[in-house]
């Protein structure tokens, strides 16, 4: 048994990509909705017992693995493993209520491929080498697509936004490719080679490493290149919205921060990295946050103070100094945290999608609301809160590296949350409910998550030295332990 | 610079135009075709710029995922036929807008 | 009971409170004895704060959570704290009294959530009165926006919603906007944030630093309601009575005014000095202000408008007493903000008992209404001298000392300006005050046939009475709040 549990941990890494595409094998095995979901859910939870498992074992002072398969833990990699399969977790066992967003024999597919995803942003948070990262950014991001579209049964607004994900995806893939490629071609294969010698052509690999972190924004929705989020997710259902906002999102962020920290540990490069950061961080400061101001629907809204909160991780990360990415880790925790009790929160809305829908929801549904609540004061950074301590992180750690106008940007993201986030919460207190109606019996599985999401979004805020601890602990070996 | 250099760049620089008329083709095009068309002329000047690059086997990456994308936009646009009754990406815009009012852009 | 217990009561009690209204809310007799009891029970735990701050030799220190390295969410007894927590916390019961009477005379919607509210915004207020540092007082201050802001919204329809969001962008929008920057940008400079007898500032700023964050600072505690920032004031005042009673008397304004006056004392203290020029443009803005403000009350004919652009006045003059940085300015703000308290919460308790039992806002109807309702009038009477500054009222008091402060810097214009803003309060609230007790009685029927009940009327003169009590307290009180000018340790 004791070297069973071994060889388990010894796998952690492969487990964390194999677990939940085998679970997606079995999906073609199941027979119908519910069969899927609990096969799904067993499945996360095995991944992120194996997850919580390795993320507690390094930060007790565990060496770290090198288990070949193409892949190899570092800090932010292990992180970004430990969170996303946390949350998916979360969004399987949440989903239970949001079956019939699909068709009877739709269901396992939208399971299966909601693995898929989490297994290729899981591999895309541990590989050792660009093409393997590329390729496992793509199948995650072409999962993704997937689960935007089987929403398209219920409302074709799904299928158009599945489109737009498709095109400009695409696109980024395409160049997400040849940039790994210039990446190769001028510093190594390995993320590695480019913090463990000086890169043979520095230009070549700027250049490719500008390419993917263009591509790589493209897919965390970070403006200006976050055209699709829009009608992405203000048409998919609840759990398309869970998984593109919690999960996709998210990992895509967290993709973004695991190349940057490698690209910023090469003098030779890091330079041009960081202004390619930093531009892509001060748009998605400003764009979003004044879009989100004037959204009218719930999850679109959601997706551009997404958008808003990435471009903090962006500067964060522009900063390259272990303060920055442990800011950076925490922000993109937050963000994650914060997009779980707001999507799950909202799922209890159903197929109603505009802000509207909100009106009286305390009083028609209380604990959904305390999820959309501890969401949107997270969102907005309210004090005792994730989000604020998220932001805290990044002031402070601007203020070390001299870039005071960081907290200027801070505030930027702050005052427009301010207005969005207090919408939200005035409406869902202070209206009268309308037409639009809490879906029936979709409380019991969906707020489970939410729930849990809202209250680590408090609790966290109240407690965080742990949280600082470990995201300074994985923010000291982003690069993966010294050669 | 030989010939031989003279003509990977030559390659690369041929793969790399193709890559963004396939992108100004798939962000611009008003026809959902033409855009899934632009998305796959970007992925092969991708695909063929990585193996100027480097050759082998990222060139089967490369052609696998094509070809995934590639199936899942003909799922995708038989889909939106389907349900729209166009792929005209205009068409698409109305009748979303139609169930749900327009919202304030950035700009 | 021991200091550190006491102070969590203070926060917890009007928490419970709130909570409990909100859930019992029927019978409506055990709702109220809930309002009401939970109130006595706060008055309590802060005199018991106050009277162990008079012989502390440490101040007592809560500590609640940790959220950032160097932060915490800590609350400590100091003597404004201790002396704005008695005094807040004993109006506090009188204050829940009136609200009992008044939702039972009114028939008001959502009583609970009235009061529910009113006990989160005390809460959040006694949360501000006791913060230990900045950080805690911009959560509290962004507690207490957020627990007020309902008050402004309930019942008023789509005009109330529209009002309560002018209130919440206003007030969120400076704090975070000004005042977290300002705040992360002192952590920044010396690494805590705490209030500190001296002055956290003193001898660590530069001149251009400080003068940026004292303007950053007083503007972003916009609930000192100091021109440009001052727009959630008007937008209140529509809110029903005993919301108004909060907002201008009893929590808003008085939050405002101490974090003006903790800023400027505990914050920058000697450095002040080094912020000299911010301080005096902010002295130009306030002098000005408050006597525009006093004008504008004199041409509102809404009850409410009226009081509320005169509370803005005094509000003024309590940040123009910490401004000018001086031991004698300090005390002048501490006792105005004390006397605005007394004589504010008279004049709104008072005129919501003439609207329960009248129905009457505008000025012009209340000639003749004290010969119906004497004790009222007297008690409103008393309100608007100590308002004015007449003595033996504790208004007069705060605007000698904040005159002679004013005089003593140097400032003889900012002195003039606080002699206009008194004469200016006296024609806007003396004649109506007068024409209610000598003019003659109404001969139409008020709404409410039976007059006002005792409840209504209790609170009004009980507090109007309080108004007195620094006739006898002001030289004990000048040695009590010392440790505000004091020098740093």
């Amino acid at each position: 048994m004791t070297d069973a549990i071994e060889l388990i941990r010894a796998n952690a890494p492969l487990l964390g990509v194999g677990l939940p595409l085998f679970g997606a094998a079995l999906m073609l095995a199941a027979p119908g909705a519910r069969s899927a979901w609990a096969l799904a859910s067993l499945t996360m939870l095995a991944t992120a017992t194996v997850a919580v498992d390795l993320a507690m074992r390094l930060a007790s002072g565990a060496p770290f693995l090198s288990v070949g398969a193409g892949l190899r833990p570092d800090g932010v990699g292990v992180w970004a493993f430990t969170v996303q399969t946390c949350l998916a977790t979360l969004v399987a066992i949440g989903a239970g209520a949001m079956l019939r967003e699909f068709h009877q024999r739709a269901a396992p597919f939208a399971f299966a491929l909601f693995l898929v995803m989490v297994a290729a942003w899981n591999a895309a948070a541990l590989s050792a080498s660009f093409i393997g990262f590329a390729a496992a950014v793509e199948t995650a991001w072409l999962a993704g697509v997937g689960v935007a579209a089987l929403h398209g049964d219920r409302d074709r607004g799904a299928l158009s936004g599945a489109l737009r994900m498709l095109t400009a995806g695409g696109v980024a893939g395409a160049l997400l490719l040849v940039g790994a490629a210039l990446t190769v071609r001028g510093a190594g294969a390995d993320l590695t080679a480019l913090t463990e010698q000086q890169p043979p052509a520095p230009g070549a690999a700027a250049l490719g490493m500008g390419m993917m972190i263009a591509a790589l924004a493209l897919k965390a929705g970070v403006a200006p290149l976050h055209a699709w989020t829009g009608p992405a997710f203000g048409r998919v259902g609840g759990f398309g919205a869970l998984a593109l906002g919690a999960i996709g999102v998210v990992a895509a962020l967290f993709a973004l921060l695991r190349v940057s920290a490698y690209a910023m540990a090469a003098p030779a490069i890091a330079v041009s990295v960081s202004h390619v950061l930093l531009t892509l961080g001060v748009i998605s400061v400003v764009i979003p946050s004044m879009q989100a101001v004037g959204a009218v629907n719930v999850r679109r809204l959601a997706a551009y103070a997404a958008a808003a909160q990435a471009g903090c991780v962006l500067v964060s990360a522009a900063l390259g100094s272990p303060a920055g990415f442990a800011a950076a880790l925490v922000q993109i925790t937050a963000l994650g945290i914060a997009a779980m009790a707001l999507f799950g929160g909202a799922a209890s809305l159903g197929q109603a999608h505009g802000l509207d829908a909100l009106d009286g929801l305390a009083r028609r549904a209380p604990l959904s609301a305390l999820a959309v609540t501890a969401g949107a004061l997270s969102v907005m950074g309210a004090p005792l809160t994730l989000g604020f301590l998220g932001r805290w992180r990044l002031i402070e750690a601007g203020v070390g590296g001299g870039w005071w106008w960081a907290a200027g940007a801070v505030i930027v993201v702050s005052l427009a949350a301010v207005f969005y986030a207090g919408r939200l919460i005035e409406r869902v207190y202070f209206r009268r409910a309308g037409a639009a109606a809490v879906e029936p019996n979709l409380w019991r599985l969906t707020l489970g998550p939410a729930l849990v999401a809202a209250t680590l979004a408090i609790g966290v805020g109240l407690e965080p030295s742990l949280l600082l601890r470990a995201a300074d602990a994985a923010a000291a070996l982003a690069t993966g332990p010294a050669p | 610079m030989s010939v031989e250099a003279f003509g990977l760049r030559a390659e690369i620089a041929l793969s790399i135009a193709m890559l963004m008329l396939g992108a100004v083709m798939a962000l611009t095009s008003g026809n959902a075709v033409k855009r899934v068309a632009g998305v796959l002329v970007a992925q092969i000047g991708a695909v063929l710029a990585a193996g100027v690059l480097l050759g082998g086997d990222i060139l089967i990456v490369g052609v696998a995922l094509m070809v995934a994308t590639f199936a899942i936009a003909a799922a995708l646009i038989v889909r939106a036929q389907e349900r729209y009754h166009s792929v005209e990406m205009r068409d698409l815009d109305k009748a979303d807008i139609e169930s749900e009012p327009p919202e304030p852009s950035a700009s | 009971m021991t200091p550190v217990l006491a102070l969590l009561l203070t926060l917890a009690l009007p928490a419970a409170s709130a909570v409990l209204t909100a859930i019992l809310r029927r019978p409506p007799g055990l709702r109220d004895v809930i309002h009401i009891g939970f109130a006595c029970a706060l008055a309590t735990a802060c005199a018991y704060l106050l009277q162990v701050s008079l012989h502390q030799e440490t101040p007592a220190r809560l500590v609640l959570a940790r959220p950032l390295p160097n932060v915490e969410l800590a609350f400590v007894l100091e003597p404004l704290g201790a002396l704005m927590g008695a005094v807040l916390g004993g109006l506090g019961v009188l204050h829940a009294i009136h609200t009992v009477g008044f939702v039972r005379a009114t028939q008001e919607l959502a009583p609970a959530r009235t009061m529910s509210f009113l006990s989160f915004g005390a809460a959040a207020t006694l949360a501000v009165m006791y913060s230990a540092n900045l950080f805690t007082f911009f959560v509290a201050y962004q507690a207490l926006t957020l627990a007020t802001f309902p008050l402004v919204a309930l019942g008023g329809g789509d005009e109330g919603r529209r009002a309560a969001r002018t209130y919440l962008a206003v007030l969120l929008a400076a704090s975070v906007g000004l005042f977290l920057p300002a705040m992360v940008w002192t952590y920044a400079l010396t690494g805590v944030i705490d209030f500190r007898i001296g002055g956290a500032l003193a001898g660590r700023v530069d001149e251009i630093t400080a003068n940026v964050l004292l303007a950053l600072f007083t503007l972003g505690v916009a609930m000192a309601a100091i021109p440009p920032v001052h727009g959630w004031l008007s937008a209140s005042n529509r809110a029903s009575f005993p919301s108004l009673t909060a907002i201008q008397s009893l929590a808003v304004i008085p939050a405002g005014g101490v974090g003006v006056l903790k800023i400027t004392a505990y914050v920058f203290g000697a450095a002040m000095h080094d912020a000299r020029w911010a301080a005096l443009g902010l002295l130009v803005v306030v002098g000005v202000s408050m006597c525009g403000a006093a004008l504008i009350a004199l041409s509102r004919q809404d009850i409410r408008e009226r009081l509320a652009y005169s509370a803005m006045a005094q509000s003024l003059a309590a940040a123009m007493g910490a401004l000018l940085a001086l031991p004698a300015g300090a005390f002048a703000a501490a006792l105005q903000l004390v006397s605005l308290t007394c004589a504010g919460a008279t004049l709104v308790m008072a005129a919501g008992t003439v609207f329960a039992t009248t129905g009457r806002t505008n000025v012009a109807d209340y000639s003749g209404l004290g010969r119906a309702m004497p004790w009222t009038f007297a008690a409103f009477a008393i309100g608007a001298a100590s308002m004015i500054g007449m003595p033996p009222f504790s208004g007069a008091w705060a605007k000698l000392w904040l005159i002679t402060a004013a005089a003593d810097a140097g400032l003889h214009w900012a002195a003039v300006m606080a002699g206009v803003t008194a004469v200016l309060t006296f024609a806007h609230l003396a004649p109506l005050a007068a024409s209610a007790l000598a003019g003659p009685a109404p001969t139409d029927p008020f709404k409410r046939p039976d007059g006002a009940s005792v409840f209504l009327v209790a609170p009004a003169i009980l507090s109007a009475l309080a108004t007195l009590w620094l006739l006898v307290l002001a030289d004990p009180l000048a040695t009590f709040l010392a440790p505000l000018w004091a020098e740093p340790p």
